[in-house]
């Protein structure tokens, strides 16, 4: 942590704003992208982003520093994800993509699209939009191991921090989400290569 | 080996992480399988994709810094409780509230700060005698002055106060700013730094970093019933953040009761006061908001007015007695400037 930075937090932590002004100024694109990744949605991303900084500023008095801030703001941004989503299953709805949780695995209603699709239209971007969609569909706890991870390049060890989690749990996260995913993405596996 | 068993170890294995006993077990159940093999090779396929993901750069949305500090600062307002006071001091404590800056043209805001609750006034009353005459000097336009506090309005606050909102602009010609306030039970204090530094009250937690292209809203509340001609006197001061540039105040006298005009009869000025009192006088007589710069504090020379003298004639005596320049912003706000 840069001195600057220490300096905010500490100016943060006694309540002035105009510090976390630019704390946010800092980190807000950094926490919009990361729940963009989560909610593939932007009124989503935008409701999880502004709640997770909001949060921050709450919560910054009880920062000490032991893990990086931004981690810790990964963190926060991430429970704030996940609870929003509890909340969201208390009030279900049903819609086309819609997905059933069952512990850590998840079926999914999916309406298939007969478009043709031909291979050699597809490009290396649409593949990733198909992926990101299909990350989209997995279940909460699945979706945050798979964006950290991958998206967001983030270390086990870092997740770990993150989700409060042992690194073997991290692991066999990803692994069953990463497992999911080529379930998911089975009926489109010519796309991805041979 | 089952499928789901290979499964739990893919990740493992993609990574070189299994034990060698572990590694061989698959590498043999994937021989034997044909399916296996396909199944793991999907996987690492998949896996291996994410590099065709694009890097994310989306900006927030317009307003999202905005919204977020105007949140935090209302839970601060709601979080916040106000402190006791002395009868012996005429400010009450303060206690935080909201301050908005919003951005020039585009209505966004961006927010800082605290506020403050005061119960602190200046109100006198006065009898009449003599009458004169002045007329407002020609109407001047607003980027050839050196504008700060642009007019105070009322709002209600979410905690039930009526809020005076200081609205707060940098001079034109000052591009960013360190912006600070104080409430000021007397307007001696303007040109006495030693009085001020006991007795005025912060309007601000913290000094306020202001661009030019934002407005500072300042919220001042009572907390407790004033007389009709009580006035608040807010001092902005600004430090640029070029060093160059030079620093500035402006002070703003603005009535308590706003919608209590007309109970106090306006009466002169004595002779020895205070440029700044004759200006929190006109304030309290006639319910208008008066902004001044803060640059000198001239004797005056002004011999009072009857009941029937009008604002902008009291204005323009004490402009026209002081050297200040004056002019009518709105038809309840009078400036005075260099």
């Amino acid at each position: 942590m840069s001195p600057d930075e220490a300096e905010m937090i500490r100016r943060c932590k006694q309540g002035d704003l105009s510090a976390f002004n630019e704390l946010v100024k800092r980190y807000e694109k950094l926490v919009y992208n990361f729940a963009y990744r989560l909610t593939n949605n932007y009124d989503d991303a935008n409701d999880i982003a502004q709640e997770a900084l909001i949060r921050v500023f709450t919560a910054i008095k009880s920062f000490r520093g032991d893990a990086s801030f931004t981690t810790w703001i990964y963190r926060i941004t991430t429970n704030v994800f996940l609870d929003e989503r509890k909340r969201a299953r208390a009030h279900p709805h049903t819609s086309l993509d819609e997905h059933v949780e069952l512990e850590e695995s998840s079926i999914v209603r999916q309406i298939e699209d007969p478009s043709p699709q031909p291979l050699a239209q597809i490009e290396e971007k649409e593949v990733g939009n198909i992926l990101s969609q299909a990350v989209a569909s997995l279940p909460e706890y699945q979706r945050t191991m798979v964006v950290l991870y991958h998206t967001e390049q983030k270390s086990y060890e870092e997740i770990a921090e993150i989700m409060n989690l042992p690194i073997g749990t991290v692991k066999s996260r990803l692994n069953r989400a990463r497992l999911a995913l080529k379930e998911i993405l089975s009926p489109q596996r010519e796309l991805f290569g041979n | 080996m089952k499928l789901e068993q290979a499964q739990e170890l893919y990740t493992d294995y993609m990574e070189g992480t299994l034990s060698p006993a572990m590694r061989l077990a698959l590498e043999q159940h994937f021989e034997r399988d044909a399916e296996a093999r396909e199944d793991y090779k999907a996987f690492r396929l998949i896996v291996a994709s994410f590099e065709k993901v694009q890097p994310l750069e989306l900006d927030p949305p317009s307003g999202f810094r905005a919204s977020i500090l105007e949140r935090v600062t209302s839970q601060q307002a709601v979080a916040a409780k106000p402190q006791s006071f002395s009868f012996a001091n005429t400010i009450r404590d303060w206690f935080s509230g909201s301050q908005i800056r919003r951005m020039g043209s585009v209505g966004v805001a961006t927010v800082a700060v605290a506020a403050v609750v005061f119960a602190g006034f200046h109100g006198r009353n006065s009898t009449t005698n003599t009458t004169f005459n002045g007329n407002m000097g020609p109407t001047i336009p607003t980027n050839s002055v050196s504008t700060t506090v642009l007019g105070v309005s009322m709002k209600p606050g979410d905690d039930g106060n009526q809020y005076h909102l200081f609205r707060v602009h940098l001079p034109a010609s000052i591009p960013e700013a360190t912006v600070n306030a104080e409430v000021l039970p007397d307007p001696s204090q303007i040109t006495d730094t030693a009085v001020r530094t006991a007795q005025a009250r912060p309007a601000l937690k913290q000094a306020v970093d202001l661009t030019n292209d934002e407005e500072l809203q300042i919220p001042v509340a009572l907390l407790q019933a004033v007389p009709a001609d009580a006035t608040i006197t807010l001092l902005v001061q600004w430090q640029p953040t070029d060093n160059t540039l030079p620093v500035g105040e402006q002070v703003v006298f603005t009535p308590a009761n706003p919608n209590a005009a007309g109970t106090t009869v306006p009466v002169s000025p004595d002779s020895s006061e205070s440029f700044y009192s004759a200006l929190q006088f006109i304030s309290s007589a006639y319910h208008v908001t008066i902004i001044s710069d803060t640059s000198a504090a001239p004797d005056l020379m002004v011999n009072g007015w009857s009941a029937t003298t009008q604002p902008a004639d009291a204005v323009a005596a004490v402009g026209q007695s002081s050297g200040y320049k004056f002019r009518q912003v709105d038809p309840q706000t009078y400036q005075f400037y260099k």
